[in-house]
């Protein structure tokens, strides 16, 4: 166990005799947990190869990356500190962006964890019960949290402690874990009581489909509360003007806040009590109540990577026999070569199938969805005036244009990532001369299913919505999309498919990375802006853009067994 | 004599699947169970609901007088399991992993880690106590399993394909172990494919076929019933449906005349 895992985990474990009035063996609970943190600091070797040596278990730069990622996102809530009139919006709006990111990174990053069924064989036949393995896990996702809540909040307790003091600052620190608390713990009981309340089967299909909508629920509140205020009046609006704030979460931490630091009445201590309650009400349900189910259900759940379709005919096989089957006429057209072919066949059908990649990818589609509604949602006062002068509304289609192969980039992130990674085997072992041919493949299977549906619905609105004129613009963007999915894949680790094992001390900077890749998609969409009107200019863009993507499709049939990391 | 294992009218189903169809089994102390069928019969199912794994079945289970559906985790405090596909963590090290074992069973430190260095020492792996099992081969992380279900003194065994993967010497090893533990007092509930070991180490043996127990009794009593001969036969004779010699030669012909025996991989 690293030291900064070995001081959460003490920190974690200090309130026992509490577990232990919840029912929970703490000894077997300490002893899960110390073991799960050192099993994160263990990359597995692919292969089996090195000879038992045990790594150095120090941090991480992919650690350290996350949390000065943390830290940027913290600077960037900072605004929060500049809306509105009074210290009861300051905070609201500190929360608010607060618990986003936090519920964000749960939902994307830590799904996987609590819905492991790995330690079935191994936990379930020992004496542990069900709250020892509950609270174990919930704990697990704290200490590796911890990481990202520290650095997310450090920023705003700072400003807070220069500005007002180290009263304002401790308690700011301490609300925030409380309101960490509160998200991790409300976000676990919405899961268990679905758990409770559907069967085994029906909640693996649930939960892929819940991120999405939550994602779309939490992201889109967030903005459509940020576009729905004037800018104009941004420092002139108090948030306690209207009542219906009162039923979010992030005005409760707020006036916590503001009745900690001088503004006391009865009004204020009800929210701080009721923010107490919450965050701790919410861990006592969640062990209490919800708990017992948890494991019987998991244990229904099979084994975390594919589900059991031996008893039912895949639905890809069900249809008509006269007709071929979709994926086999886009591998037809696409693919010249058998290995190109497999590749392509075998992504096509373990995406579908596989419940990891589609917890890790489908919440993209739901900032996606986020975008586009936000493009088409009335914009207000000044605010309405200022931006369509300032950018005209060609920058908006541009920015969706260019926001949508985010799907893509994740999906081509992610297909390397399996649970079962070990099956890769097959790849190594057969007379394959080229990984290249199997990642090409696969990489225009993702190209096929993520990208091609949505080039189709931007072309056709783009048409329906701007006219036949956005063409040139359209197929430069399509095809910079593309190019930066070739590069992203040619730059990046190359692997095969299926074939590297999930590594939880990275987990936690998977949204992260996502928003810094988001940044560096928009700036290249910022320069697409810049030339828009020169359509002579697009055109030819356009044109080296095509042949851009000819020779890094052709490049990444290349690849060779050199460059792949993981060979045994 | 009381039986130490007592299920009672068990069912269950995945789905619209149902796997286990009214079995009924007493077990008493001390015996070894030879519990066979073919591929999908139920027997990993009937383990995993011993063991606590599944706890949505009907009918009753108690071991030992306690109900495994009220008090599920006294009865694994008696039991000790040794799953079929090797699920380990394997990043740890040996010594870690039985530790951690150790320490669910609630096993004093002092006596696990006196326990873990003599049962790795016994079966030949502590020049590798230190290393992570990543590297282990498929006998050695079986043996870490058998003693993950041996560490705590259980009064039932249960073993699913224990031999699976091991090398000759240490399929004697475990053979003889299990005599050992019998003669202790201990139950075996054995799980397996291999027929030349079952016939050998069980003294009865229990077929189940389709969810459904086929047959019950000691070899001998079996081959008064069945026709001499060995219990592979008598296996066959009651549950394979169609001719298994048939089934070898259509898999050979499957080749038929193609032009090409190997794929081309480059068209």
């Amino acid at each position: 166990m690293n030291k900064i895992s070995r001081a959460f985990y003490t920190l974690v474990l200090l309130p026992r005799r509490l577990y232990e009035s919840w029912g929970i063996n703490t000894g077997q609970l300490a002893l899960i947990l110390r073991y799960k943190l050192i099993m994160d600091d263990r990359r597995p070797n692919t292969f089996q190869q090195t000879r038992g040596r045990v790594k150095k278990e120090g941090i991480s730069n992919a650690m350290l990356g996350t949390m000065l990622m943390a830290l940027v996102m913290g600077m960037i809530n900072l605004i929060a500190f500049v809306l509105g009139k009074d210290d009861i919006t300051h905070f609201s709006f500190f929360f608010l962006a607060f618990l986003f990111l936090l519920a964000s990174v749960l939902i994307t990053d830590f799904t996987s964890v609590l819905i492991d069924v790995k330690d079935n064989m191994i936990l379930l036949p020992k004496p542990v019960n069900d709250r020892t393995i509950l609270m174990a896990k919930l704990l697990h996702i704290l200490v590796h949290l911890i990481r990202v809540i520290l650095p997310m909040s450090l920023p705003a307790i700072i400003y807070n402690g220069m500005a007002t003091g180290w009263w304002a600052a401790l308690s700011l620190f301490s609300l925030v874990l409380l309101a960490s608390l509160f998200a991790i713990f409300l976000i676990n009981a919405v899961y268990l009581l679905v758990l409770k309340i559907m069967s085994a089967e029906k909640f693996k299909s649930f939960i892929a489909w819940f991120q999405v909508g939550f994602v779309i629920f939490i992201y889109g509140g967030y903005q459509v509360f940020l576009r729905l205020t004037d800018r104009s009046e941004f420092q002139q609006f108090s948030i306690a003007e209207n009542p219906f704030v009162r039923i979010f979460p992030p005005y409760w931490f707020g006036r916590a806040w503001t009745t900690l630091n001088g503004s006391a009445n009865t009004g204020g201590w009800f929210f701080l009590v009721l923010s107490v309650i919450t965050s701790l009400g919410s861990i006592w349900v969640v062990i209490s109540i919800l708990a017992p189910a948890f494991n019987q259900k998991l244990s229904m759940i099979n084994s975390s990577g594919a589900e059991p379709q031996a008893l039912s005919t895949v639905n890809y096989y069900k249809q008509s026999t006269k007709r071929k089957p979709l994926p086999e006429l886009l591998v037809g057209l696409l693919t010249r070569d058998a290995i190109t072919r497999a590749g392509f066949l075998f992504t096509w059908r373990w995406t579908n199938r596989n419940r990891g990649f589609r917890m890790r990818v489908y919440p993209t589609i739901g900032y996606l969805v986020i975008w586009v509604i936000l493009m088409f949602l009335p914009r207000t006062g000044d605010q309405a005036e200022g931006s369509a002068k300032m950018m005209g509304d060609s920058f908006g289609f541009i920015f969706l244009l260019y926001m949508s192969s985010f799907i893509i980039i994740s999906a081509i992130q992610q297909i390397a990532i399996a649970d079962e990674y070990k099956a890769s085997w097959v790849f190594y072992s057969y007379p394959v001369g080229k990984p290249g041919s199997i990642i090409q493949g696969s990489f225009l299977s993702m190209v096929c299913k993520f990208f091609l549906p949505l080039a189709f619905l931007l072309f056709v609105g783009g048409i329906v919505w701007k006219g036949w004129e956005i063409l040139p613009n359209l197929l430069l963007g399509l095809s910079n999309q593309l190019v930066i999915c070739c590069t992203i894949l040619l730059l990046g680790r190359k692997s095969l498919p299926a074939s590297r094992p999930p590594v939880m001390k990275d987990k936690s900077g998977n949204f992260l990375r996502g928003m810094m890749m988001m940044i560096i998609t928009g700036s290249t969409g910022l320069m697409h802006f810049l030339v828009y009107k020169f359509i002579a200019v697009v055109l030819l863009l356009t044109v080296l853009s095509i042949l851009a993507n000819w020779l890094l499709i052709k490049k990444i049939g290349e690849i060779s067994w050199a460059e792949i990391k993981d060979m045994p | 004599m009381e039986p130490i294992i007592r299920i009672q009218s068990l069912f269950k189903s995945y789905g619209s699947k149902q796997v286990l169809n009214n079995i009924s089994l007493d077990i008493f102390p001390g015996q070894v169970i030879g519990y066979i069928g073919p591929n999908g019969a139920g027997k990993s199912t009937t383990v995993k609901i011993l063991c606590g794994l599944l706890p949505d079945f009907e009918g009753s289970v108690t071991v030992k007088g306690i109900s495994l559906r009220e008090d599920p985790l006294s009865v694994k405090r008696i039991i000790g399991y040794v799953p079929e596909l090797a699920e380990l963590y394997e990043v740890l090290t040996a010594a870690e992993f039985l530790e951690l074992v150790a320490g669910l069973y609630e096993i004093p430190p002092d006596t696990a880690q006196t326990r873990i260095h003599r049962m790795l020492n016994a079966l030949g792996l502590e020049a590798n106590m230190h290393q992570r099992m990543d590297t282990f081969s498929k006998g050695m992380r079986q043996k870490v399993l058998l003693i993950s279900g041996l560490i705590h003194n259980p009064d039932i065994l249960i073993l699913d394909e224990p031999l699976s993967g091991l090398d000759a010497n240490s399929v004697i090893i475990i053979k003889e172990l299990i005599s050992k533990l019998a003669a202790e007092g201990k139950t075996i509930f054995y799980c397996s494919h291999m027929m030349d070991v079952v016939e050998k180490v069980s003294d009865r043996i229990v077929l189940i076929n389709n969810g459904v127990i086929v047959a019950d009794g000691s070899f001998a009593s079996l081959q008064q019933s069945q026709g001499q001969g060995s219990l592979e036969n008598i296996f066959a004779q009651l549950t394979a449906s169609k001719s298994l010699h048939d089934a070898a030669a259509s898999l050979v012909s499957a080749f038929g005349n193609e032009t090409a025996t190997t794929p081309d991989i480059n068209e």
